[in-house]
């Protein structure tokens, strides 16, 4: 209900008319009796509760209430103004004044909205090159995850456009050139041949009986149950996150030497180019070491922080990985050859039922394979700081793997972690 | 006070042709920095193309993979109607959503005469309407809601005009029922949340404190002209089965299948 609630003060009254509707209703309540008015509030009321009750989160959903809001708004000044003129003096004289004076700075706040752009045609441009570029001189084939099917077919008139929803189970046989996933208008991952026509020979094989309905809701925890668990698509774009480690420059195990810094931008996505993915941010997500957004996970925000020292499970500090969604650290010292042996281990601690995986993601020689968690670790009770030990063995590679890069993820809640250690252990 | 004397010197006409002329360039503005088409949009036109083209609603919905036009389809249908007047799709669909932003505008202007008594809340009230961030993107996109919200506030306009009717004479009432009815009807068929009108008329003709009689007399005449339109509107729009397929709706959808022709891997 909040939430309903806050989609409908910020994206369908603008925030400032808000009070201004309350207001102009409580004042009508008591004052006005005439029919329309009360034909009004009592209309008002029905749309707003109806709308708090639907659990509809469309801003467009309450398009109609922006009539309401107009209405509200300009009476709650003629109310002012008419209670000014009755008080008289000074007091009337400001009664009359502000209402006044709050029409013109919500008429400004407005055309300052309206000019307001985020980038979005930009970004989606940009987008439509990269997938042309996917085979120059020749149509596109584009599988779409981002529910905007529609649109990528108007743009490639001459290309072949899937959705992923509904045409998931016939998708067997097509070699797409690109994918897209993520967010509709926000976040984007352009992956190029080779990984595409893998991907979704696997949705397809783990999710034969789809029901489109099921898609929609769970759009993202669908992308990540795709490859059995530890999420193909999900794991690269939760690759985000890490690049608070890489913007302070190394990883370290225990946590105790990183550098402070500063992230006031996003992170450099194009560095990204060459494992055949792309990222396209809207620019108003900022990130900062305190906060990371995680695309993966649409709106849900994803903490990944250092604590201090009265948090930390050893030392100093620890790495905290709280989120109610999704959210994944992995770093280049975690990058495994292929078909050896490893021994890991780490402090871990959580509140009750929470937990969190080790995966391995496997890459072939310029494209993901695929992944596959090694261990899951719970927390049966709150606050205990417990040791997790994983092994790694040479028949956890498939063939085609290159390289392996350990990722560790949590679902739910928060997890903290320390000491990491990975090394190699003789198989014998 | 000099200040208040001119400002009160100029004739409401021309500060409401200002506030129409400033609200259609605002919106015209918008589209022209930003000409990408929403995800709906695209649908919407990919929709109305095939309408067009085959004259056939069903196939249009057998391109609905949101599948939530079914019961909301004339602003599809009006797409479909300016593409066989020969006119491009995009430009006409944004062009009929610019021109009816800017006729809300004016619509506002009416209802802010109609509740206030004075003409200078009614041009303010249609100056919020013009700049109100929302509206001037909604104009500015392809996008239905546009045309729901112009026909939502015709329907408000003539029912507070209706609620305002003194006197007990049906014929007096009729023709603001049947407008508001109409514009309901149409309000309905773009977006189904419409149908509060009636409930909202219904919950006030139980609260009122005017004559029993001619608050029901009012109501009821309005819910007819609501269903009446809303049948006549189906078959006007080439939605012949109107109502029922909307009551059917999922034995209509199971019968669709998407049309595996519509992506030939080139």
């Amino acid at each position: 209900m909040i939430e309903a609630l806050h989609n409908i003060i910020q994206n369908s009254f603008e925030a400032l008319f808000f009070p201004a509707l309350v207001g102009a209703a409580a004042l009508l309540l008591c004052r006005r009796k005439e029919e329309r008015w009360r034909f009004l509030l009592l209309f008002l009321s029905l749309m707003f509760f109806w709308r708090l009750g639907a659990r509809i989160y469309s801003s467009r959903y309450a398009t109609g209430m922006i009539a309401l809001f107009a209405v509200f708004t300009v009476a709650l000044w003629r109310e002012m103004e008419s209670f000014g003129r009755k008080t008289g003096g000074r007091a009337g004289a400001l009664l009359r004044l502000l209402p006044a004076a709050g029409i013109v700075v919500l008429v400004l706040v407005c055309l300052a909205k309206d000019f307001r752009f985020d980038g979005k045609p930009e970004r989606f441009f940009r987008l439509l090159e990269t997938v042309r570029s996917a085979r120059p001189g020749n149509a596109p084939v584009l599988v779409d995850g981002t529910a905007s099917a529609p649109r990528f077919r108007y743009y490639l008139p001459d290309g072949a456009v899937f959705s992923l929803e509904p045409d998931l189970s016939n998708l067997k046989t097509v070699l797409a050139d690109a994918i897209l996933t993520g967010g509709a208008d926000g976040f984007c991952a352009v992956v190029k041949p080779g990984n595409a026509g893998r991907f979704l020979e696997e949705a397809a094989r783990a999710y034969p009986d789809l029901k489109v309905r099921e898609l929609r809701r769970d759009k993202h925890e669908l992308l990540f149950r795709m490859t059995g668990g530890s999420g193909m698509l999900g794991e690269e774009v939760g690759e985000i996150p890490a690049t608070l480690e890489e913007k302070a420059g190394a990883f370290c195990e225990d946590f105790e030497s990183v550098p402070e810094f500063e992230v006031s931008k996003k992170p450099e996505f194009l560095e990204l180019r060459g494992r055949g993915m792309e990222y396209f941010a809207p620019e108003k997500v900022r990130f900062s070491s305190k906060l990371v957004f995680n695309p993966a996970t649409g709106k849900r925000r994803t903490e990944l922080r250092l604590t201090g020292k009265d948090e930390a499970l050893a030392g100093e500090r620890s790495l905290c990985l709280d989120s109610d969604g999704f959210a994944a650290i992995r770093a280049e010292k975690f990058f495994l050859s292929p078909r050896r042996n490893y021994r890991g281990e780490a402090l871990y601690r959580g509140k009750k039922g929470s937990r969190f995986e080790i995966v391995l993601n496997f890459f072939g020689k310029s494209h993901y394979i695929g992944g596959r968690t090694v261990a899951v670790f719970g927390c049966p009770e709150d606050g205990m700081t417990r040791a997790a030990k994983w092994n790694i063995t040479g028949k956890d590679f498939p063939e085609e793997a290159d390289s392996a890069l350990l990722a560790f993820t949590v679902d739910r809640r928060g997890i903290y972690l320390d000491n990491i250690k990975i090394e190699e252990i003789d198989p014998k | 006070m000099e200040l208040k004397k001119k400002f009160s010197a100029i004739p409401p006409a021309a500060v409401l042709t200002a506030i129409l002329l400033g609200g259609f360039l605002l919106r015209l503005m918008r589209r022209l920095l930003d000409p990408l088409i929403s995800r709906d949009g695209a649908g919407y036109l990919e929709m109305a193309h095939e309408w067009a083209l085959t004259g056939d609603p069903a196939a249009a919905w057998k391109l609905d993979e949101a599948q939530n036009l079914l019961a909301a389809p004339l602003f599809v249908r009006c797409i479909a109607w300016l593409e066989q007047l020969g006119l491009s799709p995009e430009k006409g669909a944004v062009a009929f959503n610019i021109l009816l932003g800017t006729a809300t505008v004016y619509l506002f202007y009416q209802i802010g005469k109609e509740l206030f008594e004075k003409e200078k809340y009614a041009l303010v009230l249609a100056l919020c309407v013009a700049v109100h961030p929302a509206l001037v993107r909604q104009s500015a996109e392809i996008l239905r809601e546009n045309l729901y919200f112009f026909c939502f506030s015709g329907a408000l306009f003539f029912l507070l005009r209706l609620i305002g009717k003194r006197g007990g004479r049906l014929r007096s009432y009729l023709p603001d029922a049947l407008a508001a009815g109409a514009l309901a009807a149409a309000a309905c068929y773009t977006r189904m949340e419409a149908g509060e009108l009636l409930l909202a008329l219904c919950a006030w003709a139980l609260c009122r404190t005017a004559s029993f009689a001619a608050a029901w007399k009012k109501t009821l005449l309005f819910a007819a002209s609501l269903v009446v339109s809303f049948f006549l509107l189906g078959e006007i729009s080439g939605f012949p089965s109107g109502l029922l397929l909307r009551l059917t709706h999922q034995s209509f959808m199971s019968k669709v299948v998407h049309r595996p022709e519509r992506n030939q891997i080139p």
